[in-house]
Parts: C-alpha cells; sequence; structure tokens
C-alpha cells in the first residue's frame, strides 16, 4: 500500500468566484493511477439519488479541471485510515458541503488545516481554492513531489518492536 | 437562472451531421449546486445565438434545446442550425461557435 498521494483539489479560488461556485474534491493516486472522490448532494442531476446512503461519489471529477491542488504522501497508516473514511456513510448538507468534507479528511489523515471557512460559516470550494494556494506559495507541492511524511507512524512502531 | 463565463465551459466537439444540425459535447465547469439542462437559442440578424444554461439542481431552468444524455459532466445538445451560423454567448462576451 505504499507510494500513495493524497491530493486536494478546487476547480474556484477566491472571491472572484461566486459563493455558490464551483466544486472540491479529492484524489489517491497510487503506482500511476488516480481515484477521484468528492460529496455530492442527491438532489444534483449528474448524480444518482441514492436516498440514506453515502453521498462520497467516485469518478464524478474525473475529467475536472482543478485551480488549486495540493499533494501529501501518505504513510500506510494514513492510506489505511483514507480508504476506512471513504467507506464511511457521509450526507451531503448545506453544513457539511464538498469543501468541508474535503477539508476535514486532509485535516484527519495528515493534520494539515485547509480552511474552507466563508462568510456567514458555510464553507465553500471558492475558500478552499484560496487556502489551498495561499499554502501552496509557502510550500509548493506537486504529483510527483507531494508535501512529505513529517513521521511515519507505521515505520516508527516497526523500529520499536522487539 | 445563471449563465457561464467563456472560461467555465470546454467545447469537446463540434459536428454537422447529415441532417444539417449541429451536435454540441460542452463540459461546463463541475458545480456542486448547478447544473446544464440544456440552452437557449435566440435569432438575431440571421445568426443563432446560443447560451449554455446553468441552473440551480433544485430549480427548473426553461431551455430552447434540451441536454441529452452525458458522462462525467459532459453535456450534448443538438441545435437545428449549420455550425457556421452559430455564435455562443456568454456572461461576459459572445464567441463564434469553433469548428
Amino acid at each position: 500500500m505504499g507510494n500513495m498521494v493524497l491530493g486536494i483539489h478546487s476547480n474556484v479560488a477566491g472571491d472572484a468566484n461566486d459563493y455558490t461556485t464551483g466544486h472540491a474534491w479529492l484524489t489517491i493516486t497510487h503506482d500511476g493511477v488516480t481515484t477521484h472522490y468528492g460529496l455530492w448532494p442527491d438532489a444534483h442531476p449528474n448524480v444518482i439519488d441514492n436516498g440514506d446512503a453515502s453521498d462520497i461519489r467516485v469518478g464524478m471529477e474525473a475529467s475536472a479541471k482543478a485551480v488549486a491542488s495540493r499533494y501529501y504522501r501518505l504513510s500506510d497508516a494514513q492510506a489505511r485510515h483514507f480508504n476506512a473514511l471513504m467507506k464511511a456513510n457521509v450526507t451531503w448538507r448545506y453544513t457539511n458541503t464538498c469543501a468541508s468534507w474535503a477539508g476535514e479528511i486532509v485535516d484527519e489523515v495528515v493534520g494539515e488545516n485547509v480552511d474552507a471557512d466563508d462568510w456567514a460559516g458555510f464553507e465553500t470550494p471558492r475558500e478552499l481554492g484560496k487556502s489551498i494556494l495561499e499554502l501552496e506559495a509557502k510550500q509548493p507541492t506537486s504529483i510527483i513531489s507531494p508535501k512529505p511524511l513529517k513521521q511515519n507512524p507505521a515505520s516508527s512502531l516497526m523500529k520499536h518492536k522487539g | 437562472m445563471k449563465q457561464y463565463k467563456k472560461a467555465d465551459v470546454d467545447i469537446i466537439s463540434v459536428q454537422q451531421l447529415p441532417s444539417g444540425q449541429t451536435e454540441i459535447l460542452y463540459q461546463p465547469i463541475l458545480d456542486s449546486l448547478y447544473y446544464s439542462p440544456g440552452a437557449t437559442v435566440r435569432e438575431d440578424a440571421g445568426r443563432q445565438k446560443v447560451s449554455f444554461v446553468r441552473c440551480g439542481i433544485k430549480k427548473d431552468c426553461a431551455v430552447d434545446v434540451i441536454a441529452q444524455e452525458s458522462e462525467r459532466g459532459q453535456v450534448k445538445i443538438v441545435l437545428p442550425s449549420p455550425p457556421e451560423n452559430i455564435d455562443l454567448v456568454f456572461s461576459d462576451g459572445e464567441v463564434r461557435l469553433p469548428k
């Protein structure tokens, strides 16, 4: 499971975009293959309304163009954690948007805060995109040069065994 | 009902059909809260002015040309005119339909 890269993306960034515009999503790249994950409302005509099942959809963003992306190298433990989170039953709401979900996943898996808070307390793709660009300005990343691991919990556990 | 900006829409393909109609496959910007149900069309000085409609997901938006089934966010419409008569109208200007 090694060599996995987590990406967080938005196709809008900053106040030049409307409050409700755009979308944010996550990717996992492993051995050159990228899988896309996004949180979508059941009411969207481009998704199948699956009722109470999870609103995490796979593959919807495969043709999307991000204007802001950030990438993180994952440890084996982090990759397992991410995969478990993708199996969770998550509901899209105005208080749990694609942007808030994507930011929360990154915070939970790698511990970096990618802020998506816009005015009136809602979390938006444009604010997430702006935060991504601010983080990238300080420490650029790419899919081939992701933010490195600070510490690999799985390997540090192995070193202390025996 | 909103309009897209030029940068919000990629024209994937334009085909003139044997019937003389024009098939346009386009990809609007991915939106959590909007989709494109099709396009409005008006005639102006002999040209067809086509606007791709950007509709809130919980709204009903009137269109003159209904979008056909699409994948991965791509939208297909068929217009009655040949491609050379078509202009695309966006919130930030017009462009002649690319070939």
